[in-house]
């Protein structure tokens, strides 16, 4: 991409943030008034000369563990905290999808707070009486709440009215904290699309996410953080490579986590925005509706001689696009070992082909037409003659948007199966491989 | 540096006018949202105070003016033209130390023109103010008492206003940093309450006494509405220069303080 030719939108120079730590708040003005003659602070460092030139279209990725500076970085770049060291310069409208809501005041009613926040975000009342309607239905707000105080207001209604409002302010940067999508099922998806439809049309977007997977799928530079320095910094694969590492070599230090608990990878979906179990949602997103492992002999595969099928079952509603599946093979400490998707393969799941499946009507003629596929669809995923060495495996199943970035579902552990190895080879995976006799010369494949 | 400060805060001001208004409004309506008298309360709240204060000033401890030849419609008027500027000043007053502490998402949260709080939170008191100065008016025309020094009273008006402002924006930011403002200003305005000529006739006092009570804020303000509106003289212009002139230089001073101290606010909410 050749943004590179124009001014930076975002451009910080040797950025870095101390936080003061006073035993009193009055203290705080003793400081003030003392100058620099006496420290009666306990300072911490959040974060440590950041470098950034961000331009026009470009997307940014912070990747860290929790407390790295991530969202001290986020709110630097958005203005809510002033910067103790460094400068930065930002070129246009920056709106923050931090702290959603923050500026609501639970008395009032949706309509006033939808005025109420959009002034505090640069609007002028003209220019909110335009978009009152655009903001109230993409919120999807019943009209009968709209005129209650937001106090009365469920979380998820709270968030999705923010976030109407804060995208109503049609920004140039776009600054996102952890989740690209917010709210829950259809709207999560909605939400997604938006920020997406941002990034087509060349906006700017910094977010920071624990979703490694994501930061590589759509960011053009990325960031990792630890303790408030910049460790790597750069392209998406590389930084994340290096991310992933280290949490690796770290968890590898640590105890073994338990058999169900979350852990970060490659595709770990978002820890902010868990995919939301099955069933409590009805019908309104595509969802997995089976899976099936069928691996050797009962579930038992012997090393490099049988194969590995994945069959996974989907529903997806009128209105979505055909849906990507993600199967990830992962080892009793829950490391991922191999994965297969189908958006990176290219491969669309076509529908129907189970017999006696909820076939209708309908999807006949939207699986017809491109990249829409409403009904019920399946697709086998085959590892032929697996070359895993002997263990205990376990199958995780995504359910992606067609371009394999939001996760509707995430299934852990929805199979397994045992492999068993008649040699000697140690290691997790038997590559392919070959000898060679003599220090040169022909070789021959083992 | 202090002069950046009080320019940014004025560029603030200005650029958010839209915001200012918003406010304002949310500010009255926050008020009297669910009450069941509403708005009712800018006519009802005032009326009730003074129906104290007459009875307790005119009937209980006769004041200066009571035991003298005016009749208790005149007292009453009198008293509430002094009473109507206090209310307004201290409502102000005692609610600035919170103003900015109340709010903490504003000031981490969001990027937020913060000195609009003060000014908003003014402009809706002054809206109570201005009702009950329409009620005197009401009043004072029923008692057959109208004069041309009327269109002065904006005169003498608007500087208590500018005085009460920077006092707002001073003490909020102060408030954020001392936490038990609240309760010395509590004290302080029962002080200024009845060292004012509120209740007594400023010539009543000894001219030792007169000279020590004009250092209250509100005194000649007091003085000088009471001149236009009810004697129908002019007010001492001299002391009316002066007073504008401090209360331009508190509501500088203000502002002022207050954007010098804002970089804290964050560190300590």
């Amino acid at each position: 991409m050749s943004y590179k030719t124009q001014e930076p939108v975002v451009q910080a120079t040797s950025l870095g943030k101390r936080y003061e730590l006073y035993a009193r708040p009055i203290d705080r003005l003793k400081q003030i008034v003392l100058g620099k003659r006496q420290t009666l602070f306990k300072e911490i460092w959040a974060l440590r000369n950041v470098n950034l030139s961000v331009y026009p279209g470009e997307v940014l990725g912070i990747v860290g563990k929790n407390g790295a500076g991530k969202s001290t970085l986020l709110q630097l770049l958005c203005g809510t905290l002033p910067p103790t060291t460094g400068q930065l310069k930002t070129n246009g409208r920056v709106a923050a999808l931090l702290e959603l809501g923050a500026g609501f005041n639970p008395e009032f009613s949706g309509r006033d707070n939808i005025y109420l926040n959009a002034s505090i975000l640069g609007l002028d009342r003209r220019q909110i009486d335009e978009r009152y309607d655009e903001i109230v239905s993409f919120s999807g707000l019943d009209p009968v709440f709209i005129e209650q105080p937001v106090k009365t207001y469920s979380s998820g209604m709270y968030v999705r009215l923010a976030f109407a409002i804060a995208t109503s302010v049609e920004p140039d940067i776009l600054v996102i904290d952890e989740a690209l999508s917010v709210g829950d099922g259809d709207f999560s998806r909605r939400s997604f699309d938006k920020i997406m439809s941002f990034k087509d049309q060349g906006k700017t977007i910094l977010f920071c996410s624990h979703a490694l997977y994501q930061v590589e799928a759509i960011c053009n530079q990325a960031i990792w953080l630890h303790q408030g320095q910049v460790q790597a910094q750069g392209s998406p694969p590389d930084v994340v490579a290096q991310y992933a590492d280290f949490l690796a070599r770290e968890a590898s230090l640590s105890v073994r986590p338990a058999p169900g608990l979350k852990t970060q990878g490659i595709a770990a979906s978002d820890p902010a925005a868990p995919a939301p179990p099955a069933n409590d949602l009805g019908p309104a997103l595509p969802r997995v509706r089976k899976v099936e492992v069928q691996a050797g002999n009962e579930g038992l595969i012997r090393s490099g001689k049988d194969d590995l099928r994945v069959t996974v079952g989907v529903t997806c509603p009128p209105g979505y696009a055909a849906p990507s599946v993600g199967v990830v093979v992962v080892d009793e400490g829950l490391k991922n070992i191999c994965s297969a998707g189908s958006h990176i393969d290219g491969v669309s799941l076509n529908t129907a082909v189970e017999p006696g499946s909820l076939m209708t009507g309908q999807h006949a003629g939207a699986g017809a037409q491109a990249g829409a596929g409403a009904g019920a669809m399946a697709t086998t995923l085959v590892w032929p003659k697996l070359s895993l060495l002997k263990g205990k495996y376990h199958i995780d199943i995504y359910l992606l948007c067609e371009r394999g970035i939001h996760v509707y579902e995430h299934i852990r552990q929805a199979g397994s199966f045992q492999v068993s190895q008649d040699h000697l080879e140690v290691g997790v995976v038997s590559l392919s491989h070959y000898w060679r006799s003599g220090g040169h010369g022909s070789g021959h494949e083992a | 540096m202090a002069i950046h400060f009080f320019v940014a805060g004025l560029r603030n001001l200005a650029r958010h006018k839209t915001l200012i208004k918003q406010f304002s409004i949310r500010d009255l309506q926050a008020r009297t949202r669910a009450t069941f008298l509403g708005l009712g309360w800018l006519i009802l709240a005032p009326l009730i105070l003074l129906a104290i204060y007459t009875t307790v000033f005119g009937q209980v401890f006769p004041s200066r003016w009571a035991s003298s030849h005016q009749t208790n419609a005149e007292f009453a008027l009198i008293l509430f033209t002094g009473l109507i500027l206090f209310q307004f000043f201290s409502e102000a007053v005692a609610r600035s130390p919170s103003l900015v502490v109340s709010q903490p998402s504003y000031v981490t949260k969001v990027v937020f023109p913060l000195e609009i709080l003060a000014l908003a939170s003014a402009l809706a008191g002054s809206v109570q103010f201005f009702a009950s100065l329409a009620m005197l008016c009401i009043g004072l025309a029923w008692a057959g008492l109208v004069h041309w020094t009327w269109i002065l009273a904006p005169v003498v008006i608007a500087p208590l206003f500018l005085l009460a402002l920077g006092v707002c924006w001073l003490l909020s930011a102060l408030g954020v940093f001392v936490r038990d403002m609240a309760q010395v200003i509590g004290m302080v305005l029962t002080g200024l309450l009845f060292l004012s000529p509120i209740f007594y006739p400023l010539d009543a006092l000894t001219p030792a006494l007169q000279a020590a009570i004009l250092w209250n804020p509100l005194t000649i303000p007091i003085e000088a509405l009471r001149d236009v509106l009810i004697w129908g003289r002019i007010p001492s212009l001299n002391l009316l220069a002066v007073y504008w002139l401090v209360a331009a230089a508190v509501a500088a001073l203000g502002l002022t303080v207050f954007n010098g101290l804002r970089q804290g606010f964050a560190d300590v909410i």
